[in-house]
Order: structure tokens, then C-alpha cells, then sequence
């Protein structure tokens, strides 16, 4: 065996030393630095190769596994090289305000066509992309929460029709569960309702829409909260009606306060009401998902992929009368820190993701629905034939027309104080569920803590 | 004027070789330990959010005061101080008495050993994760438990109805029994080492004296194993105020505040409301309390004069 040398360890080691520090400051990417959250990365990586051999731009896709804004947050205050990225709506405000990101009205400005497609926007998205008058984004995926139900367990328990308003969503699923319905594994549901409930980075979006669904706007124009002494106290009787649900007639489920992945849940026929994400209809009724789809299909010998086990229905209101739901946007930000030298290849790659390709398609808005059922930002594409002969597949477009024309995005969002408020609510409303205190309390407690929340961000 | 004599140049570099021969360390010790620590502290004298970097300026204790008025603090401290009791009460009966198991002879001996140390490599979140599919829905653990609540309505007449993981009883001692789970390894090894240093004589003697096994156990291999126990004791009490990623992956801090430890809180202020300001002081308060303990731990068993220095 061959010994090395001390002089010449110690000059291997040195270079190696060397080697790692070069390491560590590598040269900058020719490309468009490009990041988001892991979803469906694949399929990321084919919309950008189709970008690339449409414009010649190269661009360096990274998906950031794990909790994205922890991971984005550590990103960008370590100063990481980024032109664009994901931003969720619920991160938006946050951002804006630590500076990470930058403005595009003037790259708008200068580009007509695509400004153009700003008045194709839902009210509800541009809202959401839209900080201190400034403009921030284009659209990624945006969708609102649906009223889902199971018309084959329903008609079991002899209904033929869901129940409209709260109260008599309680007798019917009184009734439901009595009629001991079972899964398509032989259990019986136990509890027809489940909702999600459990405490996340993206908070109660079923307490949002819920509330929405009354028509209760939670905020007035200053963001002071209107509860508990809303009109009519409709945010309470809302709480209560979801208290009494879970701990009085034991209609919805308590792991609604621990399960995170709803639509599997829905998959796998274990529930006949919830809530879902408009986009998940698609996966809960795809026989290549859900139990419930496949029972189905192999019951009436069809060789087709969906399956309207689920269907869609306005959310239970307090009144008949009342509609609403909740809505959300997933957008793509510049950053504050892009590079001016790839400002134009970084907005032609947030055109051609969010808005037009070079052909004048909602290129990637389009691939995403057919591909995944994700919903868009632009109004037309509900009129387009291909979407909604696809729609029909998993879903009932006029319903999905009527419901988007009732969302609204969560008020505070923009507030500075909005994560505040999202770590704070959550527990409370929990302890409420769980029946530690009284709803009146709960809200009470949560607008104390939004007054003083908004004295300390004025 | 002072003329160095070539023995005070040598005795002088014989006096600085081993400093310099340190200096290397000690730069990294200073550059990835103190500088952290130091710069930290810097920061929890601050009101730094993240979501105001222009507005970062010295406020001395105040983030300290604002976190000891808040009662989310003591609410996160009562849930850290019973679920590290739990944890290091139930890691060293459990370890130990394994340890004991194992210092025994029988066939198979060598591969328990062995498998004793897998919980301890699973790293924190794929535990949780793991014992999110034990508990969950449509875990087995879930399904016994529900099974036995049954059994229990069934036997006795009564009502009492299962809420799994919802309920913030279960939640709670679920997080700590999954803590307890993944230690329990690393405090055997440290008890199975200890219990190899006994002298042999000293059983000998006893069994001539007629002491019961209880009295060999309580006289003999509980005082040689003290020093293992503080070990243990402080390794885990600082694991157990330390305790996050399990509870990120198994309960996310729910149901309510029920699973509210005091570095899930910290884990918030700096995350959620990236008030790095306040997680600073936050972490700070989370060592301070540490070292207590510790240091209450240590003086205990030395004033018992169970430990020598």
C-alpha cells in the first residue's frame, strides 16, 4: 500500500478545502431561477420544457420540499437567488411586507396583451394579487370550497335531495346515521359528516366557508372583527350549530379536528357530507383514486374513469336564501430579488405560466385542469367547450358556474397581523369544537385578540 | 532594555505551541457555537419581525416580558414540565427495567439488543408520522383503543364515547408515549453500561447474606446506577422541553392547545409570526429552564451523596 505523505496530505487537504469554499459560491445561473412547492413537480418540469423550446429560455425549476414557507421563509432571508416563485395567498401579505417581492405593474403596463388578460380575472383572484394598489402576480391555481354529498347514500336513507340549510342538515343526517349506511368496505359510517378542522399552516378554511355560506362577513372595512355581536350573532350560531354537531347529535366526526387529507377521506366513500376543494371532485369521483368511484363503475359495468358518486351542492346556509363559499389563490410572484438581466425571460415565464403562452393559450392554466382538475383564474375558460365537456365528466358546470359567482377570499388576508391570527384562531375555535368553552367565548376571545393585534401592526 | 535570551524565546514558544495548536478549534468552537449564541441573545433584546425589517431596533427585556405575561407561555411551560415528567419518568422505569432484561443470559440475547436500537435511529418526524398511522383513523392502536372503549361501554352499561386522537387527554399522553418510545434505546445502553460495572462480588456477598432479589436490586444495582439515572435524567429533560418534530408530525399542536409544548410554541413565534425577536427569547427561556432543572437534578443527588464529583 502506498503511504501518502504528511506535506502531501496536508496539500490534498488544503485543496480539497479550497474545492469546497469554490463550492460554496458557485456562478450564477444562466437560467430564470424558478421555485415552488412540491406538486406534481413532473408535470412542472414538462410545462417549462414546452416553455423552453417555445421561447429558448432556459429556466432552473427547484421544488421545495417540506413546509414551504418555513423552507421559503429561511430562503429568502439568506438572500437565495430567485426570480420567481409560488406564493399562496395566505403568505402574500407577509411577504409584500418583509420585501420579498417585487411589483409588476410596470412589466404589466408595458405588455398589453397580457394586462388584457386582468379584466378575464375573477374579482375574488385579483383581490388576492393585489397589495397596497400594487399588482404582484399572475395566477397558478385558484379554487373555492364546495358543499359535497353522496346522492347513492342519500337516496339510501331515503332522501333525494341534500338539505339546504343548516337545521335541516342536522335531521337529515340524524337520519342518515340511524339508517347505519355503510362504506363500500362494509363499515358503518358512523358519523356522515367530516370536516376539516385540524390545525395547519392554511387554517379552518371549512370555518371560513361556513360562515361565508351565511353570509357573514366576519371583518368590516377596517378589519375589526364583527363578532361575536355580528348581526343576527350568525358567526355564533354557526359555531354552535358545529359544536352541537360534533358533541350533541354526534353527526359530524371528531377526527374532523385531526385529518388532514379530506379528499382521501371522500375517496374512500367513509363520509356522506363535507367540504372540499372544488378541484378535488375530480379526484374523489377518478376510479383511479376513490373506492367509491370504482364501486361504482364495476356495479353498472362501466369502463369510464369518473364516476358522480360525488356531487356538489351550495353550502348549508342559516337561511335558505343565503350563498357562499370561500375562495383562494395560488399565485407566481417576482421576487425583489431578480436579477435585472433576467427580468424579461423571468416575466415571460410568469406569462406563460400564469397567463398566455406565445400562441395566446391559457397554455398552463388549461393543462392543469385537464391534467389534474385544478381550477383557474379566468372567467372565459367556464365557457370553453373542452372544459366543460370535462367538467361534466366529474361535475355539474352550471352548479360550479353559480357557486363561483358567490366566493369571496378571506377578509383579513392582507392584514399584517393575518399569521398572527391564524396561529391564534385555530386553538380557539378547536377548544370550542371540543366543547372547553362556550362559542360566545371563543369568538369573543379571538376578537379581543384581533383588536389587539391591529393596535400593535398600526 | 531587555535582551530575550534564546532559552526565554524557546520556554515562550513552548508556552504558545499548545495554545496555537488549539487556535484552530477554538476559531471553529467561536465561529459555529458562540457566535450563534451570542448573536442570538443579540436578537432576543430586539424587536426583529421579519415582516417589518425596517423597523428592527433595541428593546432590551421586553421581549422577555411580554413572553412571561403571555399566558400562551405558561400554558406551553405546564404542558413541557408534565410531559417531560411523564417522559423521563417513563424512559428511565422503562430502560432500566429492559436494561436489567437484557444483562440476563438467554438465547437471542445479541439480536434484542440489536433491535432495541431501531427506534432510536428513526429520526423525530418519521416517528410522528409512524404514529400518526398507528393512531389515526385506521390505525391499529386506534382500533384497539376504540375496541377496548366499546368493551368497556359493553361490561359496565355505560356511555362513554371514543374520540381518538380529538381528545386532548389522548393527544397529549399519545405524543409523550411516542417520545418515550424513541428514548427508551439510548437510556437502555446507558443503563445496560452501567449495570455491566457492578462487581460481581457484591451480588456474591448479598446471596450469602440471604437478601431477596427486590433487596439485591434495591442495595446493590439501584446505587451504582445513579450516576447512569442524572445522565439520563438531564439528556432526557432537555429532550423532552426540546421535543418538536414529533409534535409537528403527530398532533400539529392540537387538539386545542392540548399539545402546546414550549418549543412548538417557539417554533411559532418564529415561523408563523416570524417574531424572531421573541423565538429568540423564547429559545433562551427554554435553556434557562433547562439548566434549572439540571442544575436542581445535580444538587439533589450530590446532597444525597449519590453522585461524587
Amino acid at each position: 500500500m502506498r503511504m501518502m505523505t504528511r506535506r502531501a496530505f496536508l496539500k490534498s487537504s488544503t485543496a480539497a478545502g479550497l474545492g469546497l469554499a469554490a463550492g460554496c459560491n458557485p456562478a450564477p445561473s444562466p437560467g430564470v431561477i424558478f421555485k415552488g412547492w412540491v406538486y406534481e413537480p413532473d408535470l412542472v418540469r414538462e410545462n417549462l420544457d414546452y416553455f423552453e423550446r417555445q421561447t429558448g429560455i432556459r429556466v432552473d425549476y427547484n421544488a421545495v420540499s417540506g413546509n414551504y414557507h418555513d423552507k421559503m421563509v429561511a430562503l429568502h432571508v439568506g438572500g437565495a437567488p430567485m426570480e420567481c416563485c409560488y406564493v399562496r395567498d395566505d403568505d402574500f401579505a407577509e411577504w409584500v411586507e418583509a420585501g420579498w417581492l417585487r411589483p409588476c405593474d410596470d412589466l404589466l403596463a408595458a405588455d398589453p396583451d397580457t394586462s388584457a388578460t386582468t379584466a378575464d380575472l375573477f374579482s375574488y383572484n385579483l383581490s388576492s394579487m393585489t397589495y397596497g394598489g400594487k399588482r404582484y402576480g399572475l395566477p397558478y391555481y385558484t379554487d373555492f370550497n364546495i358543499w359535497i354529498y353522496n346522492a347513492a347514500m342519500l337516496e339510501a336513507a331515503g332522501f333525494d335531495a341534500p338539505a339546504r340549510t343548516l337545521d335541516e342538515l342536522t335531521e337529515q343526517a340524524i337520519k342518515v346515521r340511524e339508517a347505519r349506511i355503510r362504506t363500500p368496505d362494509g363499515d358503518v359510517i358512523e358519523y356522515p359528516i367530516m370536516l376539516n378542522f385540524r390545525q395547519s399552516v392554511l387554517g379552518f378554511a371549512d370555518w371560513w366557508t361556513l360562515n361565508y355560506a351565511s353570509e357573514i362577513s366576519l371583518f368590516d372595512d377596517d378589519l375589526n372583527p364583527t363578532f361575536p355581536d355580528d348581526e343576527g350573532r350568525r358567526a355564533e350560531t354557526v359555531l354552535q350549530w358545529l359544536t352541537d354537531g360534533i358533541n350533541r347529535h354526534r353527526i359530524i366526526s371528531p377526527s374532523s379536528l385531526t385529518v388532514g387529507q379530506m379528499r382521501d377521506h371522500v375517496a374512500g366513500g367513509r363520509q356522506v357530507y363535507g367540504i372540499l376543494n372544488k378541484y378535488d371532485l375530480e379526484y374523489a369521483n377518478n376510479r383511479r383514486n376513490s373506492v367509491a368511484a370504482d364501486e361504482e363503475l364495476k356495479r353498472s359495468g362501466s369502463d369510464a374513469l369518473h364516476a358522480k358518486v360525488y356531487r356538489m351542492a351550495p353550502v348549508p346556509s342559516i337561511s335558505p336564501e343565503q350563498n357562499g363559499t370561500l375562495g383562494w389563490t395560488r399565485m407566481y410572484s417576482l421576487t425583489s430579488r431578480c436579477r435585472e438581466d433576467r427580468m424579461q425571460d423571468a416575466w415571460a415565464l410568469m406569462k406563460f405560466l400564469g397567463a398566455k403562452d406565445a400562441a395566446g393559450e391559457y397554455y398552463t392554466a388549461r393543462r392543469w385542469f385537464r391534467l389534474r382538475g385544478l381550477g383557474f383564474a379566468y372567467r372565459s375558460l367556464l365557457d370553453d367547450p373542452d372544459v366543460v365537456a370535462q367538467t361534466e365528466q366529474w361535475g355539474e358546470i352550471d352548479k360550479i358556474r353559480e357557486q363561483a359567482r358567490h366566493v369571496r377570499p378571506r377578509e383579513n388576508i392582507k392584514a399584517p397581523w393575518f399569521p398572527d391570527f391564524k396561529i391564534y384562531y385555530q386553538p380557539e375555535i378547536q377548544k370550542v369544537l371540543l366543547g372547553q368553552q362556550s362559542p360566545r367565548d371563543g369568538l369573543a376571545r379571538i376578537a379581543r385578540r384581533c383588536r389587539q393585534l391591529i393596535a400593535e401592526w398600526s | 532594555m531587555t535582551v530575550l535570551r534564546p532559552f526565554h524565546l524557546m520556554s515562550r514558544t513552548r508556552d504558545l505551541l499548545p495554545l496555537l495548536l488549539n487556535l484552530p478549534a477554538v476559531i471553529l468552537l467561536l465561529a459555529f457555537i458562540a457566535y450563534p449564541i451570542g448573536i442570538s441573545f443579540w436578537m432576543s433584546l430586539h424587536r426583529y419581525n421579519l415582516r417589518r425589517p425596517d423597523q428592527v431596533y433595541f428593546h432590551g427585556l421586553e421581549n422577555y416580558a411580554t413572553i412571561l405575561a403571555s399566558s400562551e407561555f405558561w400554558n406551553a411551560l405546564w404542558i413541557s414540565l408534565y410531559f417531560t415528567f411523564m417522559a423521563v419518568l417513563l424512559v428511565i422505569v422503562i430502560a432500566m427495567a429492559i436494561a436489567l432484561l437484557l444483562h440476563e443470559s438467554f438465547r437471542g440475547r445479541g439480536v434484542v439488543r440489536a433491535l432495541l436500537l431501531i427506534p432510536w435511529a428513526i429520526p423525530g418526524v418519521v416517528n410522528g408520522l409512524m404514529w400518526v398511522g398507528l393512531l389515526g383513523d385506521y390505525g391499529a392502536f386506534n382500533a384497539m383503543l376504540e375496541d377496548s372503549v366499546a368493551a368497556v361501554n359493553y361490561l359496565f352499561g355505560i356511555n362513554i364515547v371514543y374520540t381518538g386522537m380529538a381528545s386532548p387527554f389522548v393527544a397529549l399522553n399519545a405524543a409523550i408515549g411516542a417520545h418515550v418510545w424513541r428514548s427508551v434505546p439510548f437510556a437502555c445502553i446507558i443503563f445496560l453500561a452501567a449495570i455491566q460495572a457492578i462487581p460481581t462480588e457484591q451480588y456474591r456477598a448479598a446471596r450469602v447474606d440471604g437478601a431477596t432479589s427486590w433487596n439485591r436490586f434495591r442495595f446493590i444495582t439501584l446505587p451504582w446506577l445513579y450516576h447512569a439515572v442524572l445522565v439520563v435524567a438531564i439528556f432526557e429533560t432537555m429532550n423532552g422541553f426540546r421535543a418538536f418534530d414529533l409534535i409537528y408530525a403527530l398532533t400539529g399542536g392540537g387538539p386545542g392547545d392540548a399539545t402546546h409544548v414550549i418549543a412548538w410554541q417557539t417554533y411559532k413565534e418564529a415561523f408563523a409570526r416570524l417574531d424572531f425577536g421573541g423565538a429568540n427569547a423564547y429559545s433562551y427561556l427554554i435553556t434557562l429552564i433547562t439548566m434549572t432543572l439540571a442544575i436542581i437534578y445535580i444538587r439533589l443527588l450530590y446532597r444525597r451523596g449519590l453522585v461524587q464529583g
